[in-house]
């Protein structure tokens, strides 16, 4: 019998430490891994934990939601501000490039006539010859003229050096045979420039004087080189 | 200018020559008025390089 | 004895519990909910040996199939989307106090019980 009896106990004692042995380890790894998890991991929260967490969230995406509305809203006006800029820089753009031409600052093509005066023996053109041609090209609409490629601008003088030759635009010799080129409406100058007895045709003829006109559909006439100052006129407000 | 425009042989005396009477006088300050009219551009179209 | 072998168990344990690493967070509400079931095993053992009912076969299988059971319910629960394992917990706990109850009463006699013995010498 006792015998048994210790048998028992010993198996007893036996499980009694197997089993205390597996539930104390068992705490212990729950208790390290309870620990580690502390560190907010969305997956091992309990449920409360979860509804304060969704609430900091909620208010966190809100503002966020707020500042990026915010942010676009700037951006969007400064994109339109940008594009208004630019459509007005653009328009600026082309009332400078709108003013050079009607300057006589950049080349320039279009229909018109090519107008040739050639001293003879008998008779010589003169810088008054020259006025009264441009003045006729201008009353008859003319929008840009050249005399031997040197353009003729607002303030161009055409002057007679000693009877011996002629000057334009400040330093620019120009002597005979004269091209002068315009552009305009090449019909309407033909006709006013052959006006019977007074058009500058019939003029020029009566003295002798050589002239040939031709009509063109394609005159080009270059950009009047130098510059234009301003310095003893000022705008008045 | 007045340089210019008084010279023997210059445009006054042309004129003068010719009984025309001309005045010309010095001023400081001198106001012109701007141009009113359209300077059109419909014929002439600039050449880009 | 038996005193002795519960000491060198716990100690022994305690290293084990540091030493092995620890699960992945998922499962630790299993794991939870088994040591709870077991512990409810272990008091029922400690209460129906002082009762003299003491059968170390149902002792035994109690622990681990109560445990394992335990984790099964949670697991259902978790995919039937109920709490099933409030349950168990209020089942196992419940018992613990009813187990506690009983060890507290028979040491209380039995300090009682030699207190009169003492003063009757």
């Amino acid at each position: 019998m006792k015998v048994k009896a210790d048998k028992q106990k010993i198996q007893m004692t036996v499980i009694i430490g197997i089993v205390t042995l597996l539930l104390v380890s068992s705490m212990f790894i729950q208790f390290k891994t309870v620990d580690r998890s502390q560190e907010s991991n969305l997956e091992s929260l309990r449920s409360d934990e979860l509804t304060t967490q969704i609430a900091t969230y909620k208010s966190r995406y809100e503002e966020t939601m707020e500042q990026y509305e915010e942010n676009r809203n700037t951006i969007l006006e400064y994109q339109s501000t940008m594009k208004e800029n630019k459509e007005s820089t653009d328009l600026l753009d082309k009332e400078l490039n709108d003013t050079e031409t009607l300057l006589g600052l950049t080349d320039v093509q279009g229909e018109g006539l090519i107008i040739t005066l050639k001293d003879t023996d008998e008779a010589t053109y003169t810088a008054l010859d020259l006025l009264t041609l441009i003045n006729e090209l201008k009353y008859a609409g003319a929008e840009a003229i050249s005399i031997n490629d040197n353009r003729v601008v607002n303030l161009t003088e055409i002057t007679a050096i000693n009877n011996s030759f002629i000057m334009m635009n400040s330093d620019s010799r120009i002597s005979s045979p004269y091209t002068v080129k315009v552009i305009g409406d090449k019909s309407y100058l033909m006709s006013t420039l052959n006006l019977k007895n007074s058009g500058f045709v019939d003029l020029m003829r009566v003295n002798n004087l050589e002239i040939t006109v031709e009509e063109s559909k394609n005159v080009i006439i270059n950009k009047y080189s130098k510059e234009i100052t301003a310095e003893k006129m000022k705008e008045v407000e | 200018m007045c340089g210019a425009v008084e010279r023997a042989g210059g445009i006054l005396h042309q004129l003068k020559l010719n009984d025309l009477s001309v005045t010309v006088k010095k001023e400081s300050n001198i106001k012109i008025n701007k141009f009113n009219g359209a300077i059109t551009k419909k014929y002439m179209k600039d050449i880009k390089n | 004895m038996a005193i002795l072998t519960i000491i060198i168990g716990s100690v022994l344990g305690i290293l084990l519990g540091f030493l092995i690493p620890t699960i992945p967070y998922s499962a630790s509400k299993y794991l939870a909910i088994a040591i709870v079931a077991a512990l409810d095993s272990v008091f029922g053992g400690i209460a129906s040996s002082i009762k003299k009912n003491f059968d170390l076969k149902v002792f035994i299988s109690g622990f681990f199939v109560n445990a394992i059971i335990a984790m099964l319910l949670t697991y259902l629960g978790q995919r039937l989307n109920v709490d099933i394992y409030l349950a168990a917990i209020i089942v196992f706990v419940g018992r613990m106090f009813n187990n506690l109850g009983i060890i507290r009463r028979y040491y209380l006699d039995k300090i009682s019980q030699n207190f009169s013995k003492g003063k009757h010498k």
